[in-house]
C-alpha cells in the first residue's frame, strides 16, 4: 500500500468512521445541497424539453417548420411548399387547445388539453397508428372522432366508442375517443389529443388555414430548402429549425430559470461551507497526529494530498446521496417550474422528469469539484503544521484576533466591490454582474464574521457573567474558536441572508403588484372562455360576443384585449390590442415613461405607434420615440413605441397597439378576453349571471375584480413557493452545520468540559453552556444574516430582477416576518445544539482530565 | 473534624480491585503524599476524594460529608466549594486567559465581580505570575502554567486541595518551585494531598502513605 493511502486509511477514514454521527451529518447537508441543485436542472431542463420534444410528434426527421406569427395562414401555402425543392415530406398541422371537466363557477376544475390537427393519411408515431385494424367506425376522419392519452381516458372514465365533451374555444364540442395512446409512446405527452386536420380547422375557426407546416428536407441541402422556402411563404410567415422554436422558449424562460438556478446554488454553497468546516475541525482535532507524522517524516505535501482527498470523499459521497435526493426532488420541482410556465410564459404539459443523464453527471462532477475546493484551505493548513509545535495550543485560536481583522477589511472591500458590480448593466438580458454582486456581498459579509465573533464573545463575557457562569463560560468558548464558529455562522448567515432578501423582494414585489392591480383593475368583470384559472390559454371570442354584453341593461361599457404572440429577437413577446380611445377615461394604464393617457388615446387610435411594457422596455432598451420592426401578418411593420406602461403580468413583455390597427394587419376582430364596466348601482352579481347567459352557446369565467385579485395573489404565493422551499432547504443544510460543528466543539473540549465539572460545574450547567453557544451561533447566524439579506434584497429589487425581470419595484420591508424568521432561526440553532448539550452533559469526568 | 477521612474503602471497575479496604485520615493542614507505582490506586484515591467518582464499599468523608449520600448536585457543589485541584497537565482552559483560568472556581460560585478581581490578583501574586494575568495558556511555560493551576486550586481557599502528580510534566527547578508552593500553601493551614511517583515530592510533604495493589503498605 502506497505511503499516501496509508495515510489516507488512518487519517480520514478512521476518523469518519469514529465521528460517524458527525461525518453522516455532513453527507446528509451535501447530499441536500446537490440534491437540490440537480433537482432544479433537471426540472428546468424538463421544462425546455416538453418543447422540443413535442416538434417530432407528427412526423419524425422533421428539420424545417412553416410557423405562422401568432395566426395561421393560408392553407394553400402547403401546396407551393410541397413542391419547393429538396422538400420530401410536408404535413400541415393545427396547434389549439380544448378544456375538458370544466365546470362553471369552479375555475380550477378543468384541464389544459393541446390538440393537433394532423393529415391522418400520413403515419402517426409508432403505436398511435390505430387505422390498421379499423375501419373509422368512430368518425376519426370524417366526424369528431379524437385520439387521446390513456391518462386522460383514465382521467375522463371513458373507453373507445365513447364520448366525451370539451370546450373549444369556450364551445362546447363533443368527441368520441377513436383511438388510445398507450403510456408507453414517448413521442407524445399525455396531453396532447390527435384530430383530423379538417375536424380541428371547424372546431377552432380556422377553415381555410393551417398553424404549421412540418417538413422533412434533404439534410444536405437545409440551407438552400430554408432560404428557396422563405422566398414562396406568405408575409407573416416563417420559415425556421425546430430547434429555434425550443430556443424561443429558452429564452423566453431563461430569467426565470437563471435565478432559479442562482438559488439553488445558494444552498451548494452553504453546504460548501460546511465541508469546508468539516475538513477544518478534522485538520484541528488530528493536529497531533498530524505533527506526529511530520515529524517522522510525511512530507507537506502527502498531508495536503490526504486532507484534499478527504474532502473529495465528502464530495463523491454526498454527491453520490445528492443525486439520489434530485431523483426525488426533481418530481417536486419539476411540478412548481411547470406550474410557473403555464400561468406566467406558454401553456405546456410535463408527463415525467427527463432525467438526462449528462446532467446527473455533470452535477456529480460539480459536487465533487466544489468539495474539493472547499477542503483546498484546511489542507494547507494541515499541511503547515510544525511538528514541534503541537502540543498546548489545541483547540485553541489566538492568532485569529489579527486575522479577524484583516479579514474583516477584505469583507468591507468586497462589498464595495459588490456596490461597483451593481452598477453594471445586464449582459445580452441577463444580470450576470448582479450575481457577482451578490456572490460578493455573501462572501464579504462571511469575511466580516470572525471579527463579529471575537467581539460579540468580548462583550458578552462580561455580560453573560452577570446572568449565569454557564452563559459566561459560552460567551469564553464562543470567543475561543472563533474559525470554527465563524463557518458555521458564516452558513448559517448566507441561508438566513437568503430567506431575508427572497422575502424583502418578494414582499417588495407583491406590495407592488398590488398597488399595479389597484391602477390596473378598473373595471368590474373580467370576462374569458372558461379554461384554467391563471393559465396560459389562447381562445378565441367572437366579436358579437362582447357587442351582444355592451347591450344588456346594466352594462356601462365593454373593452376587448386580444393577443397574439410572436416572436422577437429570440424570444417570445406578446403583441396586443386594445381600444387606445378609452384609456384615458378609463384610466387602466399606468405610464411611466413617454406621453400621458389622455395624450395617448387622442393621438394613437389608428396609428402605428404603440406602448410597450417596461419589462419589454426593459430587455429591449426601448425608449419613448424609438422605433422597433415586428413581423405580422402583413409582413415585417414598424412601430413607434409612444410610452411605457407598468405591467407585472408577465417579464416576457407585451407591445400594445390600439385594436383598429391590429384588425387591420391581423384580419382579425375576435378577443381574447373583454372587461365590463357596469353602470353605478348594478348589482354585479346579476350582471355577472346575464354576462354568462348571454355569451351562451360560450363557455366563459366571468370574474369580479375580486375573483381576478385572488387568482393574482393565488399564483404569485404558488409561484414564489418553490423559492420558500429552496429556502428551507437551505436553512436545514446550515443547521445541520451547526449540529455539527457544535458536536465537533464538545469532542474536542471534552478535557475542558472534564475540567469545568471538576472545579464545579454542575451537568444543568454543562448542558446550558453548549446551549448558549448555540444561541450565541443562531444570533450571530440571524444578525449577519438580515445584515446580508438586506443587502441581497435590495440587490434584488433594484438590480437583479429589475435587469433579468424588468419589473420595476420599491422596497417593502415584510418587519414581522423577518422578526419571525430570526426567531425560527435561534429556535432551529438552539434545537441544533440539545444533541451536543446531552454528549457534553454525558462527558465522564475523571477520563476526561486524564486525556492527553 | 477531618479534612478527609477514608474508611475501608474498596473500589472495583469490573473484574479489577483498584482499592482494596483502604482506611486513613488527614487532619486540617496536613501535607500527605500519596506513593506508590503506577496502578496502585493512587489516582483512583484522589478522585474518591475530590468526589468524581464513589467508593463500591465504604466511606469517604470530605469537610465531614459523606460522599456516598451526596447527589451529583451535591458533589458539584462540594467539589466547587471544599476543594481545589492541581492536575499533571496542568488543564487550563486555552480559550481563557490566566486570570479567568484562575478566577474560574469564584466565577463558579458567583462571586461578586469587585472581590472576585481582587482574589484573582492576589493569588496570582501568591503563585508569582501576576505578571501573566492577561496571557493564556499557550504562551506560558510549563511552570508557569502549573503555577497557575495551582493558583487555580487555591483560590477560593477550599478545605482538601488534591494534587494528581504536580510536577509530572515540569523540569527539576519547576518542580522545586511547584513544590514549594504547595508546601506554602499546607503552612498556611490548608489540607493537600497529593499523588506522586516523586521521592523528592513525598519527602516535603508531612507524610507519605505508600499503595501498592490498592493497598496500603504499613
Amino acid at each position: 500500500m502506497s505511503a499516501l493511502a496509508t495515510l489516507f486509511r488512518s487519517l480520514v477514514l478512521g476518523y469518519m468512521w469514529q465521528n460517524r454521527l458527525r461525518s453522516f451529518i455532513t453527507l446528509l447537508a451535501i447530499g441536500l445541497g446537490i440534491g437540490l441543485f440537480v433537482a432544479i436542472d433537471l426540472a428546468n431542463a424538463t421544462a425546455i424539453a416538453s418543447f422540443s420534444s413535442n416538434v417530432n410528434i407528427v412526423t419524425s426527421h422533421v428539420n424545417l417548420q412553416v410557423l405562422g406569427e401568432g395566426r395561421g395562414f393560408d392553407e394553400r401555402t402547403l401546396l407551393k411548399v410541397m413542391r419547393a425543392p429538396d422538400v420530401v415530406q410536408a404535413s400541415p398541422v393545427i396547434e389549439d387547445s380544448i378544456v375538458v371537466g370544466a365546470r362553471q363557477g369552479y375555475p380550477n376544475s378543468g384541464e389544459i388539453l393541446r390538440v393537433l390537427g394532423i393529415d391522418l393519411l400520413q403515419p402517426l408515431p409508432d403505436g398511435v397508428d390505430v387505422r390498421s385494424n379499423t375501419s373509422d367506425p368512430y368518425g376519426l376522419m370524417d366526424g369528431r372522432g379524437a385520439i387521446v392519452s390513456q391518462r386522460v381516458v383514465d382521467r375522463l372514465g371513458v373507453r373507445v366508442g365513447k364520448t366525451f365533451t370539451a370546450l373549444a374555444g369556450g364551445r362546447p364540442v363533443t368527441f368520441t375517443v377513436a383511438a388510445i395512446v398507450p403510456r408507453t409512446v414517448s413521442a407524445a405527452d399525455s396531453s396532447v389529443v390527435f384530430v383530423d386536420i379538417v375536424t380541428a380547422q371547424e372546431l377552432f375557426g380556422k377553415v381555410g388555414t393551417i398553424d404549421r407546416i412540418d417538413c422533412i428536407v434533404l439534410p444536405q441541402h437545409l440551407q438552400q430548402a430554408k432560404a428557396a422556402l422563405a422566398k414562396i411563404i406568405p408575409p407573416g410567415t416563417r420559415v425556421v429549425e425546430p430547434a429555434t422554436r425550443t430556443d424561443e422558449v429558452r429564452r423566453l424562460l431563461r430569467s426565470f430559470q437563471v435565478n432559479l438556478a442562482a438559488i439553488s446554488l445558494i444552498a451548494l454553497l452553504v453546504g460548501a461551507f460546511l465541508i469546508y468546516n468539516t475538513v477544518a475541525i478534522s485538520v484541528v482535532q488530528r493536529r497531533a497526529e498530524i505533527g506526529t507524522l511530520r515529524a517522522v517524516g510525511s512530507t507537506r505535501g502527502q498531508i495536503f494530498a490526504v486532507f484534499l482527498a478527504e474532502g473529495a470523499l465528502f464530495g463523491v459521497l454526498g454527491s453520490f446521496l445528492g443525486l439520489v435526493f434530485g431523483y426525488f426532488l426533481a418530481r417536486l420541482a419539476v411540478a412548481a417550474v411547470t406550474h410557473t410556465v403555464n400561468t406566467l410564459y406558454v401553456g405546456t404539459h410535463v408527463d415525467r422528469v427527463l432525467y438526462d443523464p449528462r446532467l446527473m453527471l455533470e452535477a456529480l462532477l460539480f459536487g465533487i469539484t466544489v468539495a474539493m475546493i472547499s477542503a483546498i484551505a484546511p489542507a494547507i493548513e494541515a499541511a503547515g503544521t510544525q511538528p514541534s509545535r503541537v502540543m498546548g495550543t489545541r483547540g485553541f485560536e489566538p492568532q485569529m484576533n489579527r486575522l479577524a481583522i484583516r479579514l474583516s477589511f477584505g469583507g468591507l472591500l468586497l462589498l464595495g466591490v459588490a456596490y461597483a458590480l451593481a452598477q453594471a448593466p445586464a449582459i445580452d438580458g441577463l444580470p450576470l454582474f448582479g450575481y457577482a454582486s451578490a456572490l460578493c456581498i455573501i462572501l464579504g459579509a462571511s469575511l466580516c464574521v470572525p471579527l463579529g465573533v471575537i467581539v460579540t464573545a468580548r462583550l458578552l463575557q462580561n455580560l453573560g457573567y452577570s446572568f449565569s457562569s454557564a452563559a459566561m463560560l459560552a460567551a469564553s468558548n464562543f470567543g475561543g474558536t472563533p474559525r470554527r464558529n465563524s463557518l458555521a455562522i458564516a452558513a448559517l448567515a448566507i441561508a438566513v441572508a437568503m430567506i431575508v432578501s427572497v422575502a424583502v423582494s418578494v414582499f417588495s414585489l407583491r406590495a407592488t403588484v398590488a398597488a399595479w392591480l389597484d391602477q390596473t383593475l378598473k373595471a368590474d368583470l373580467f370576462v374569458r372562455p372558461m379554461g384554467v384559472s391563471g393559465e396560459v390559454y389562447d381562445a378565441r371570442i367572437p366579436a358579437k360576443i362582447p357587442e351582444r354584453i355592451r347591450a344588456l341593461p346594466g352594462v356601462a361599457a365593454v373593452d376587448t384585449f386580444r393577443g397574439v404572440e410572436i416572436p422577437f429577437r429570440g424570444s417570445l413577446i406578446t403583441f396586443a390590442r386594445t381600444d387606445f380611445r378609452t384609456i384615458g377615461e378609463r384610466d387602466w394604464v399606468h405610464v411611466s415613461g413617454g406621453a400621458d393617457a389622455a395624450t395617448l388615446a387622442r393621438t394613437l387610435p389608428g396609428t402605428t405607434r404603440v406602448i410597450v411594457s417596461a419589462p419589454f422596455a426593459e430587455k429591449a432598451n426601448l425608449h419613448p420615440g424609438d422605433s422597433l420592426v415586428l413581423d405580422t401578418p402583413a409582413g415585417p411593420t414598424s412601430f413607434v413605441v409612444a410610452a411605457i406602461y407598468d405591467d407585472y403580468s408577465n417579464d416576457a413583455g407585451t407591445v400594445l397597439v390600439d385594436q383598429r390597427t391590429f384588425n387591420r394587419l391581423y384580419h382579425d376582430d375576435s378577443a381574447g378576453m373583454f372587461s365590463v364596466y357596469a353602470k353605478p348601482g348594478t348589482d354585479l352579481n346579476a350582471l355577472r349571471t346575464k354576462v354568462i347567459r348571454a355569451a351562451l352557446p360560450l363557455r366563459v369565467e366571468v370574474q369580479t375584480t375580486r375573483d381576478l385579485r385572488a387568482v393574482v395573489f393565488a399564483i404569485f404565493d404558488r409561484t414564489f413557493l418553490i423559492t420558500q422551499a429552496l429556502n428551507i432547504i437551505a436553512i436545514t443544510i446550515a443547521v445541520m452545520g451547526v449540529v455539527s460543528t457544535l458536536f465537533a466543539l464538545v469532542l474536542e473540549r471534552r478535557r475542558e468540559i472534564g475540567v469545568l465539572r471538576y472545579l464545579g460545574l454542575t451537568i444543568r450547567s454543562v448542558r446550558h453552556m453548549v446551549l448558549y453557544e448555540a444561541t450565541l451561533i443562531g444570533a450571530l447566524g440571524g444578525a449577519f444574516g438580515i445584515g446580508a439579506g438586506m443587502l441581497l434584497g435590495l440587490l434584488l429589487i433594484y438590480v437583479i430582477d429589475r435587469q433579468a425581470f424588468g419589473w420595476p419595484m420599491h422596497l417593502h420591508v415584510p418587519y414581522w416576518p423577518l422578526a419571525e424568521s430570526l426567531l425560527l432561526v435561534m429556535i432551529a440553532a438552539i434545537l441544533a445544539g440539545l444533541y451536543p448539550a446531552q454528549v457534553a452533559a454525558r462527558i465522564a469526568t475523571a477520563d476526561a482530565v486524564r486525556t492527553e | 473534624m477531618r479534612a478527609l477521612a477514608v474508611n475501608s474503602v474498596t473500589k472495583e471497575y469490573g473484574s479489577v480491585h483498584a482499592l482494596d479496604g483502604v482506611s486513613f485520615e488527614i487532619a486540617p493542614g496536613e501535607m500527605v503524599a500519596l506513593v506508590g507505582p503506577s496502578g496502585c490506586g493512587k489516582s483512583t484515591l484522589l478522585n474518591l476524594a475530590g468526589c468524581i467518582d464513589l467508593p463500591t464499599s465504604g466511606s469517604v468523608l470530605v469537610d465531614g460529608h459523606e460522599t456516598s449520600r451526596l447527589n451529583d448536585d451535591a458533589l458539584t457543589a462540594l467539589r466547587r466549594d471544599r476543594i481545589g485541584t492541581v492536575f499533571q497537565f496542568f488543564n487550563l482552559l486555552p480559550a481563557m486567559t490566566v486570570a479567568g483560568n484562575v478566577a474560574l472556581p469564584l466565577i463558579l460560585q458567583r462571586c461578586p465581580q469587585h472581590e472576585l478581581d481582587r482574589r484573582v490578583q492576589e493569588a496570582l501574586e501568591a503563585v508569582g505570575i501576576a505578571d501573566k494575568a492577561a496571557a493564556y495558556p499557550s504562551q506560558l511555560s510549563g511552570g508557569q502554567a502549573q503555577r497557575a493551576a495551582v493558583a487555580r486550586a487555591i483560590i477560593h481557599k477550599p478545605a482538601l486541595v488534591l494534587a494528581d502528580e504536580p510536577t509530572g510534566n515540569l523540569d527539576s527547578h519547576s518542580g522545586a518551585t511547584v513544590l514549594q508552593l504547595l508546601r506554602d500553601i499546607a503552612d498556611r493551614g490548608q489540607t493537600i494531598v497529593m499523588a506522586t511517583h516523586s521521592p523528592e515530592a513525598a519527602k516535603r510533604c508531612d507524610r507519605a502513605i505508600q499503595l501498592q495493589d490498592g493497598r496500603i503498605l504499613a
